[in-house]
């Protein structure tokens, strides 16, 4: 089976290999499946109280490494670099990402506490909800 | 000592008395981690290399079909769990292929297997707060023991690594007496002192922890102290419930709950699980059919309504059965 290893922080690099991978699945000559193996990091802890003490103990240089490889800062750069983005384009992409984010805390912040009864809706669907 | 305690001590002493008993789950000795999700094995890769104490990648069919594997050549693995909702993942393991082996291969093949996970609403939602015994205890070919103290968690654990057969062993979330970094938000604290010699607990025994003439109340783990609580309250009033904890529901000691109906007439289960279709239900069925002359009222099931655990803590606590809500389902018993 055709196998790569590759930057999984880079998403130019993860398009064209799956890219070559989806050719070599569709192509008439039926080269079937590919591997894929995308070198990337975990940032923080599994869940809310994992403090991530299992690592080895000298982590603050792989993880400072891998904290300033943001996938996309580096997509950022490279769109900048290569001149397919302005960077004013992209301040306005991340301006309304920014204000999707906050709308969505605000409305969980605004929205009533929930009510105990409520655990006992949504079992099934309720129609003209 | 802790729950959490009582059952690392439980696999250890065994793993020293019998070469043969080996441990087996994702992440129960990583130097550094928990010790499973819950702490029960922290510290024991210390004493253990991976021969004995194996950590799997995150695949509950492979892990447990790994311990099957063993146990038929062998071994006689404990595996864990880290949540009982992840059963699933594996269930045709737990469902079509260890509970049948004994059977299928007429009574040829054994299967010493121990099966460890965790139940119990915890904040988690839904699908880290399933009470799984029912699905379990309507397999044929599982034991299953449910223990809610340090002292039967040791005993129970042992008496499971030496049953040649597969046994269940469901604990919760909220009385391992976890700490650090694993302490849980609302636990009861069921700190005990567990003898240091070597001792099991049977299975099919139940214990009677309160006695009282008016109503027996079976429940189990969380259910069991919110029970003692109901218990305390209502005594108050002059209502006095007999709690009875089965410790193992399969084999279940009808005998000590028949006794104790001879005495209070009265029935009323309390489980965690959702209602339909829970060990609360089998137990009265079972009652009715057979002993339905010791009963003097309509028997009671107190359990979580039938629907998912939400992630909302107000929601999980309105769903989740109280000491007010086991209370007045004794005070409506006695009324009517």
């Amino acid at each position: 089976m055709p196998a790569e290893t590759i930057d999984g922080n880079d998403v130019f690099a993860v398009f064209e290999a799956a890219g070559r991978a989806v050719a070599r699945a569709r192509a008439r000559a039926r080269e079937g499946p590919s591997f894929l193996e995308c070198l990337t990091y975990r940032r923080c802890g599994h869940s809310r109280r994992d403090q991530n003490k299992y690592r080895k103990f000298d982590y603050q240089e792989e993880e400072a490494h891998w904290l300033s490889r943001d996938p996309l800062e580096l997509a950022r750069k490279r769109l900048m670099r290569e001149g397919l983005a302005a960077q004013s384009e992209l301040e306005t992409i991340d301006r309304a990402v920014a204000s999707e984010v906050q709308e969505a805390l605000d409305y969980g912040e605004q929205a009533p506490r929930p009510q105990g009864e409520e655990a006992l809706r949504h079992v099934f669907w309720e129609e003209g909800e | 000592m802790t729950i959490a305690k009582a059952l690392r001590l439980a696999i250890a002493e065994e793993m020293r008395r019998d070469p043969t008993v080996i441990c087996i789950g994702e992440d129960i000795a990583i130097p550094g981690g928990w010790g499973g999700a819950f702490t029960v094995t922290w510290g024991l890769e210390r004493e253990f290399d991976s021969q004995r104490l194996r950590n799997t990648p995150i695949s509950e069919a492979g892990l447990i079909g790994a311990a099957i594997g063993a146990a038929l050549t062998g071994l006689r693995p404990i595996a864990d769990f880290q949540y009982s909702d992840f059963l699933f993942c594996a269930a045709d393991q737990l469902i079509n292929q260890a509970p049948k082996i004994c059977f299928m291969s007429g009574g040829r093949w054994k299967l010493p297997l121990v099966v460890r996970a965790p139940v119990g609403a915890s904040t988690r939602g839904a699908q880290h707060a399933q009470c799984p015994e029912a699905w379990i205890m309507h397999t044929p070919g599982w034991k299953l023991a449910v223990p809610s103290s340090p002292y039967d968690a040791k005993g129970l654990l042992k008496a499971a690594v030496r049953d040649d057969n597969p046994v269940f062993i469901f604990e919760h979330k909220l009385l391992y007496g976890s700490s650090g970094a694993r302490k849980e938000d609302n636990a009861v604290q069921v700190d005990e002192p567990v003898p240091d010699e070597d001792f099991v607990v049977p299975f099919g025994v139940a214990a009677i922890r309160r006695p009282g003439r008016d109503i027996s109340v079976v429940a189990t783990h969380l259910m069991l102290y919110r029970s003692l609580q109901a218990a305390y309250e209502l005594a108050k009033e002059g209502i006095e419930l007999e709690v009875i904890d089965p410790r193992t529901l399969v084999p279940f000691d009808y005998e000590t709950v028949c006794e104790s109906l001879g005495r209070t007439g009265r029935l009323m289960t309390v489980e965690e699980d959702s209602r339909r279709g829970g060990w609360g239900a089998e137990v009265l069925a079972e009652i009715a059919e057979k002993y339905a002359d010791l009963l003097k009222a309509p028997p009671v099931r107190v359990a979580t309504y039938d629907a998912p655990i939400a992630a909302s803590p107000v929601m999980e606590r309105f769903a989740v059965p109280d000491a007010a809500r086991i209370a007045q389902a004794a005070r409506k018993m006695l009324a009517t």
